[in-house]
């Protein structure tokens, strides 16, 4: 759907020189551990009921009237996922607001 | 089940015809706003958060799941509500690891995607060819689930609710309703969540639930009634009937699936800002999860009531369970509402299934070989969605079982073709055309070969897996996703070590590539960029995945 692109390379002068680039390396690693840790955070409480499988006894242990896993799926696998995901788009955003600032300190810009 | 309406349903009718003529008046709105394509897809990049999250629900709910839901509850009772919340949960994934860096590479498409990311013609083709059979199964079933609500609307049997309906929706799609898809679709998703919510509260209501105004969570106090009528509903998420291997199932087909369907990820696309797309698409998320709940609550109560009451119902007919509940419960205005949430629903998945068909024949498959002028596209482009409807409606006279069986296998099919390409590229520079290829030709080709009669009777050639639909080995996904996985890791790091092959990979153009969608501006790309570029984390995934694969196919 999309022309492709030619790219024009790069004649960037040499991290080191603007002096950013342990700066540069810390946010490309705390956006690779964010995303990383976050999503197998998201992939654990989808299937939180695997992990209640060794314990069937929580079929009887209820709220609101519901057996746990049921209440489970619709509460905190509804609630919990999108609270976790407020959380860690915040955390995105700050990433991507450093990515910025440092590259525009650097005498760059998008 | 002998619970058919006779004659036409006036009110029904009315409420239709109302949506319809509300639905081309916004899409020609639209329309005469819209001279490229980006606008007539979406709708010039300029939508606000709280607009993209319906539209996104209206991605998400089709008639099938709209109506289907309650029906898969019915038969599968509480393991429909681990699928559906890993299903809502894939998107989380899809916001989080590449809604942004796609937006930034500006494709809206997974076929765009390939072919700008991996840089091949073969791989963009490939991707087209899944995409378009992808989409029919898709909207296979819509067209089941919209015959279902005609057969109700006219008072007439399966076939002829399914020609009236589908002809219906395959007009409004080919004449008007592919314009203002993002605004439709927004609509749509509001009116579905609005038609969901009110008659479950109503349906809990008449059937005794203490906190029906909370219709969500307020039905425990009928859990023991269930308990004695059904006392397996809730038993049915442990071993026998939930196998290990049917969680991993649900896990790959249902969470992997979400994150690469071909009309979801358009929506990434559409927000104004990166920002403002991601928190949109979190605000859309509560939507389906709302959503999502609202159906365990007619789930519930279509199997409490057909269970207390003795009721027998046929597979084929159990979509019409949320309509029957509302008929015979509520009345006249909540069968209504439910009518025009499932053809909201239907509608806005049908133009976008048959969008994907008409464009990607005719740009993409045709284009290839021929080329278009914009003039012949425009007049194409339709023509082809038209007859791909009609064959469709056909296809449909004889339905699965389930309207939501071939919705389930399509996402298992997208999970199993795109959602490795579309993790490894973006995260991994080393991913190539060769493992990109070859991942989805294995994926697609292993997703296809079991089960996939649940997904259409006339499938014969894949055998069945299980006795039960859904039981221990349930999901193709199950060794297709983590198998397409292995094959494009590893295929990628052999062919990147061999030099005739490397020599034609564009790495310093597709390196390029991945640091911009990452947001690293060009002059601040180091030639020998390490970023991006570490063996070790794709290793340990195919590692993973492949212990997977062993363990679908020969594991306890």
């Amino acid at each position: 759907m999309t022309e492709p692109r030619v790219p024009t390379g790069s004649d960037a002068p040499a991290d080191e020189q603007l002096g950013f680039s342990a700066e540069a390396e810390r946010v490309y690693k705390q956006e690779l551990h964010l995303v990383v840790v976050s999503v197998i955070l998201v992939m654990i409480i989808a299937m939180g009921v695997v992990f209640m499988l060794p314990f069937p006894q929580l079929l009887d242990v209820t709220v609101w009237g519901f057996p746990f896993p049921y209440f489970y799926q619709f509460s905190i696998n509804w609630l919990g996922p999108i609270l976790l995901g407020y959380i860690v788009l915040r955390m995105i955003d700050k990433n991507d607001a450093a990515r910025e600032r440092l590259t525009r300190d650097a005498g760059g810009g998008q | 089940m002998g619970f058919e309406r006779e004659g036409i349903f006036v009110g029904g009718v009315v409420l239709l015809f109302l949506l319809i003529v509300i639905f081309i008046v916004s899409g020609e709105i639209a329309r005469r706003r819209t001279t490229t394509a980006e606008g007539y897809y979406l709708a010039g990049r300029s939508v606000g958060p709280v607009t993209n999250a319906f539209a996104i629900v209206s991605a998400y709910l089709s008639c099938a799941t709209f109506l289907g839901f309650t029906a898969f509850i019915w038969g599968l009772q509480s393991q429909l509500i681990i699928m559906s919340q890993a299903w809502m949960c894939g998107f989380l994934v899809m916001i989080i690891s590449f809604s942004g860096p796609l937006r930034r590479l500006g494709t809206y498409t997974a076929a765009g995607y390939i072919s700008e990311r991996f840089r091949s013609e073969y791989g963009r083709l490939i991707a087209v060819g899944f995409m378009i059979f992808i989409m029919i199964m898709y909207a296979v079933s819509q067209m089941k689930a919209i015959a279902h609500v005609f057969e109700m609307l006219l008072g007439v049997s399966y076939v002829p609710g399914l020609f009236i309906g589908g002809i219906v929706v395959v007009l409004y799609v080919t004449i008007g309703g592919m314009y203002g898809v993002t605004w439709n679709q927004a609509l749509q998703g509001a009116i579905c969540v609005i038609a969901m919510f009110v008659p479950v509260m109503a349906i809990l209501q008449a059937l005794g639930a203490n906190v029906w105004y909370v219709p969500f969570w307020g039905y425990g106090n009928m859990v023991p009634e269930m308990l004695e009528a059904f006392p397996k509903f809730f038993d049915v998420l442990y071993p026998p009937e939930a196998h290990i291997k049917w969680y991993q199932g649900v896990f790959f087909s249902m969470l992997f699936g979400t994150a690469s369907v071909p009309h979801y990820l358009s929506r990434v696309a559409s927000a104004k800002t990166i920002k403002e797309g991601r928190y949109g698409f979190l605000l859309g998320l509560f939507f389906i999860g709302f959503v999502n709940v609202l159906t365990f609550g007619s789930g519930f109560a279509g199997v409490l009531w057909t269970s207390v009451e003795g009721i027998e119902v046929a597979a084929v007919r159990a979509d019409m369970l949320l309509l029957i509940l509302s008929d015979i419960f509520v009345g006249d205005w909540a069968l209504a509402m439910v009518m025009a949430g499932a053809f909201a629903a239907g509608l806005s998945t049908t133009a976008g299934a048959l969008i994907v068909i008409g464009t990607g024949i005719a740009h993409d498959i045709v284009g290839s070989y021929k080329e278009l002028t914009e003039r012949q596209k425009l007049i194409f482009a339709p023509i082809v969605s038209f007859v791909g409807g009609i064959v469709i409606i056909f296809v449909t006279i004889n339905p699965p079982a389930f309207a939501l069986a071939s919705v389930i296998w399509a996402i298992a099919v997208s999970a199993s073709v795109f959602t490795a390409p579309l993790i490894m590229g973006i995260w991994w520079k080393g991913a190539n055309k060769y493992g990109v290829i070859w991942s989805m030709l294995i994926g697609g080709f292993l997703c296809m070969y079991a089960n996939a009669q649940f997904a259409h009777p006339s499938f014969t050639w894949s055998p069945i897996w299980s006795d039960v639909p859904y039981g221990s080995i349930p999901y193709p996904g199950v060794l297709s996703v983590p198998a397409s996985f292995v094959v494009l890791i590893f295929v990628s790091l052999i062919t990147n070590r061999i030099p005739s092959l490397a020599a034609k990979i564009p790495r310093e153009e597709t390196d390029l590539l991945i640091e911009k969608a990452h947001g690293w501006p060009e002059k601040h790309i180091p030639k020998n960029s390490k970023r991006y570029n570490s063996e070790t984390g794709p290793i340990i995934i195919g590692l993973i995945m492949l212990f997977f694969v062993l363990y679908a196919l020969f594991g306890g």
